[in-house]
């Protein structure tokens, strides 16, 4: 027997290959599990790893759920935040090692879980034992999973599951239950674990597979249905496993929707150069974010190989459609990502070169078949004999390079030691974001917040009271802190008249009390209880949640069964939704108030939807087009125009027909006809598209900018541009404003306030 | 067992010996009042000139402003951590007991207790 097909035999044999990828892991692994007491000191990092931290410490210091997180930003719903990783099996490691260690070997666990997931992926899909094994790494410790400790995007190692989901889908079209439940199971996990990225994104690799699998069983009668069947059960398995994280998050995300701006891109050519350009790391910073996603030259060249291969036929249209959707806006208006971004979901994905981590993964089983290709050409060929030890070698050594990687970046880590722990009653701080993690240590919260959607949090939050629990009427009462956890909050309060008790948090309709009515007061949490003496009970018991936890150990509990069945019937099918009825009852049966959507708002804090332009403002009259209305133009007081300081300008738009979806409005300040600020945006006062605006509705857009040193008198120019071709939207009236080609000049209206003093 | 699951066990156990035995906690540090007075003083002298700086790299965007503001703060912390042989904790700590109990500054104008609401930007 040759030494490749001894090699091969090993490979295929999991007694060799799961210590073999343990010890690969535990190889790559080192310098993060050496450090593991550490904390990262990236910005990022602090935040999710607080959110962890966090989690872990409601579970071991108070004994209670981790709901509410009240150390960051004021107070936020645990479930619901996106990029939370706490509802996983990984969870354990926190509890058991501590946050910090247990965040150390939860990435050493994925490791191990990544090659081992792609090996099988690459094995089902037609790849050889060697090949699979060798290729794994092309995957499992491809860019994004050497930047993640750095960055401390942990979260993203959720992605190392999804060539589990997608090999037990695979089985679960061939009608075998077990499968379809662990399918659900790790799709579950993968939301859980944080996955906004890699949830929606696995959601087309499972349709792909689908309809790969349905292209491909055509002409046999009943397997189409079998395996539609099976979809179905995957589907509603796994949102009935996912719903105690789902829900809480859609809530909070239809309450505070994360808006995007911006058409990134990249070139074909620089998306090629980063599959093999080493992740880097220069001054506490990666050299390029976009430089993430390696696989290694040895990785894309036998995957190129690879797709010689029939077999390896089918990944090629998923390699296409996921390399095009990295390239983003690059491709123009009409290409993958900008299709995508019409979604539901998809439209809060900001960069689209993150689809490069499922070319990778497509890329790691292609390499797969290129060495199998050798494979099969060494039984005949001597020269194919030679290409498959140089192929094998060159797995072997592209291995080696992504381990070099990831040990340096992983060293080029900033680390502090983790903060003592100061035993002291929980007090609000003015904190800040960019150390977050070192507050909750010292029983502190920190109100400066950053995540990547608005968190829904009350101006009136303070860092410098002596008590945390106030009356808003200090003269009716007293307020004494019985006992204090994230989720309960116990108070002695004594009142002579009716009055309004403050917490100095935010407030969430999840909140409940045992005496009085919570409230929204701006946004904190407050109690209007009557006079007399209370005992105020606080608790944090968000239905989602509860509904949520319903449904999860419900379709845990048929997930197991399913997998004790092992094959389908017609009853575990009529079971999959049980879950999601249960969710639905619970929901229903819970009184809640419904939390309403808090208004549009500027950075400034102005409402951006309107009845009518605002007093001060100077009608203007003209349109854009058929659909877009430019009513009134206000401008800032000529007091407050000192050159150097910040100045705001607001133009007051109407959408009057359908707007286009790609508008860019178009303002810049000239002086003696130059250019001397451009004030280009694509979003409304940084929050609305004219496509998602209230027809008829004045939308204030509010402009912030730098008062320019300029000579002269500042012009105002005002237009609309189409952002994909960058052509400007026609004018079709004018009103009071003065016309040069398609841009509005409204310096005569405004010269009186817009000149500079 | 077979030797495969008692290799890959091993490995593991050496996994989970290293991260245990990993240092990790920042040693204790005796409470110097005067210091961390010192450090207040050092973190809040010039705040109101940091916030104009930032007030004029995001006009109006109180938020970005802000966190502009704290990017400063922290970098300041992590020199004055690294300078003073204290934990970044005892910094931030500093700052934070100063703000509450009123400690003296140099600042011109009142400190600033409150943020504004989290509003990131949609385009970095």
């Amino acid at each position: 027997m040759s030494p490749a097909r001894r090699v091969a035999g090993l490979a295929a044999r999991g007694s060799f290959r799961i210590p073999a990828f343990t010890l690969f892991a535990l190889a790559v692994s080192w310098p993060v599990l050496a450090t593991a007491g550490m904390m990262n000191l990236f910005r990022d990092a602090q935040v999710l790893f607080a959110y962890e931290r966090d989690a872990a410490w409601s579970v071991l210091r108070f004994g209670s759920l981790p709901l509410w997180d009240p150390f960051y930003c004021g107070g936020l719903y645990a479930l619901g935040t996106p990029q939370s990783r706490f509802v996983s099996p990984t969870f354990l490691l926190s509890l058991l090692f501590g946050p910090a260690r247990g965040e150390a070997l939860t990435i050493f666990v994925m490791l191990i879980v990544g090659l081992e997931g792609t090996f099988r992926y690459a094995r089902s899909r037609g790849a050889g034992s060697l090949g699979a094994m060798l290729a794994a790494p092309v995957f499992a410790v491809s860019g994004v999973f050497i930047a993640s400790p750095f960055l401390g995007w942990t979260n993203f190692f959720g992605f190392q599951l999804v060539p589990w989901a997608l090999v037990l889908l695979r089985r679960a079209w061939r009608g075998d239950a077990a499968s379809a439940a662990g399918a659900a199971l790790f799709l579950a996990w993968i939301v859980g674990f944080g996955g906004t990225y890699a949830a929606p994104m696995t959601a087309w690799l499972c349709l792909y597979e689908l309809g790969a699998w349905l292209v491909s069983r055509r002409r046999v009668v009943g397997e189409r249905s079998r395996a539609l069947g099976a979809a179905a059960f995957v589907a509603a398995l796994a949102l009935g496993l996912s719903a105690v994280r789902l829900a809480p998050l859609l809530e909070t995300l239809r309450l505070a929707p994360r808006v995007i701006a911006g058409r990134p891109g990249m070139s074909a050519g620089e998306a090629l150069s980063v599959l093999v350009s080493p992740v880097a790391v220069k001054n506490g910073n990666l050299v390029w974010s976009k430089q993430m996603y390696v696989v290694g030259a040895a990785g894309l060249a036998l995957s190129l190989i690879g797709f010689a291969r029939r077999r390896a036929w089918s990944l090629i249209p998923v390699v296409v459609a996921a390399f095009c959707a990295a390239l983003g806006y690059a491709l123009g208006s009409g290409s993958p990502f900008a299709l995508i971004k019409r979604l539901p979901v998809y439209e809060a994905l900001r960069y689209p070169e993150r689809y490069l981590i499922l070319v990778a993964l497509v890329l790691a089983v292609a390499a797969g078949h290129g060495l199998r290709l050798f494979e099969v050409m060494a039984r005949r060929r001597r020269w194919a004999r030679v290409a498959l030890g140089l192929g094998a070698g060159a797995l072997v050594v592209n291995a080696g390079f992504l381990l070099h990687d990831f040990q340096a970046v992983a060293v080029g880590r900033v680390l502090a030691p983790a903060p003592r722990v100061v035993a002291r009653p929980f007090q609000q701080a003015r904190g800040n974001r960019w150390l977050a993690a070192f507050y909750a240590p010292m029983g502190r919260g920190s109100l400066s917040c950053w995540d990547a959607y608005p968190v829904p949090m009350s101006p009136l939050l303070r860092g410098d009271l002596v008590q945390e629990e106030y009356l808003l009427d200090p003269g009716a009462g007293t307020v004494g802190r019985r006992a204090w956890s994230p989720n309960a909050i116990d108070l002695d309060v004594t009142l002579a008249r009716p009055a309004t008790l403050l917490v100095n948090q935010n407030h969430h309709t999840g909140w409940r009390s045992n005496v009085g009515q919570v409230e929204d007061h701006d946004g904190l949490l407050a109690v209007a209880l009557p006079a007399g003496p209370h005992q105020v009970q606080l608790r944090f018991r968000p239905r989602s949640a509860i509904a949520g936890a319903v449904s999860s150990a419900l379709a845990l509990l048929l997930a197991v069964w399913s997998i004790r069945r092992r094959r389908w019937d017609r009853l575990l099918a009529i079971t999959a939704g049980v879950p999601l009825v249960a969710f639905a009852i619970v929901y229903a049966a819970i009184p809640e108030p419904r939390a309403a959507r808090p208004p549009l708002r500027a950075p400034s804090g102005e409402p951006v939807i309107a009845a009518g332009p605002p007093a001060g403002a100077i009608p203007v009259g003209a349109t854009f087009g058929e659909s877009i209305a430019l009513d009134a133009v206000r401008a800032p007081a000529p007091a407050s125009l000192v050159p150097g300081a910040p100045g705001a300008l607001e133009l007051d738009w109407r959408v009057i027909g359908p707007a286009p979806r790609d508008v860019q409005i178009v303002v810049s300040l000239r002086s003696g006809g130059a250019v001397v600020a451009e004030l280009n945006h694509e979003l409304l006062s940084a929050a609305l598209r004219f496509s998602d605006a209230p027809p008829g509705a004045t939308l204030r857009d509010v402009v912030p900018f730098v008062v320019p040193r300029a000579a002269g008198p500042l012009d105002l120019w005002v237009g609309l541009s189409d952002a994909p071709s960058g052509g400007p939207v026609p004018i079709t009236a004018t009103g009071q404003a003065a016309r040069a080609g398609e841009m509005l000049r409204l310096s005569p209206q405004l010269s009186s306030a817009i000149e500079t003093p | 067992m077979p030797r495969g699951g008692l290799v890959t066990a091993a490995l593991v156990l050496i996994a989970v010996a290293r991260a245990a035995t990993a240092p990790g906690v920042a040693p204790a540090e005796p409470d110097d009042p005067a210091k961390r007075a010192a450090i207040f003083r050092e973190m809040t002298a010039d705040e109101s000139a940091l916030r104009q700086d930032a007030a004029r790299a995001f006009p109006g965007d109180p938020w970005s402003a802000d966190d502009d503001f704290h990017n400063h703060q922290q970098r300041r912390a992590r020199a004055i951590a690294a300078r003073l042989h204290v934990s970044i904790g005892t910094v931030l700590g500093a700052v934070d007991d100063g703000l509450r109990a009123h400690w003296p500054h140099a600042n011109p104008a009142p400190l600033t207790a409150t943020v504004p609401p989290c509003h990131p930007r949609p385009v970095y």
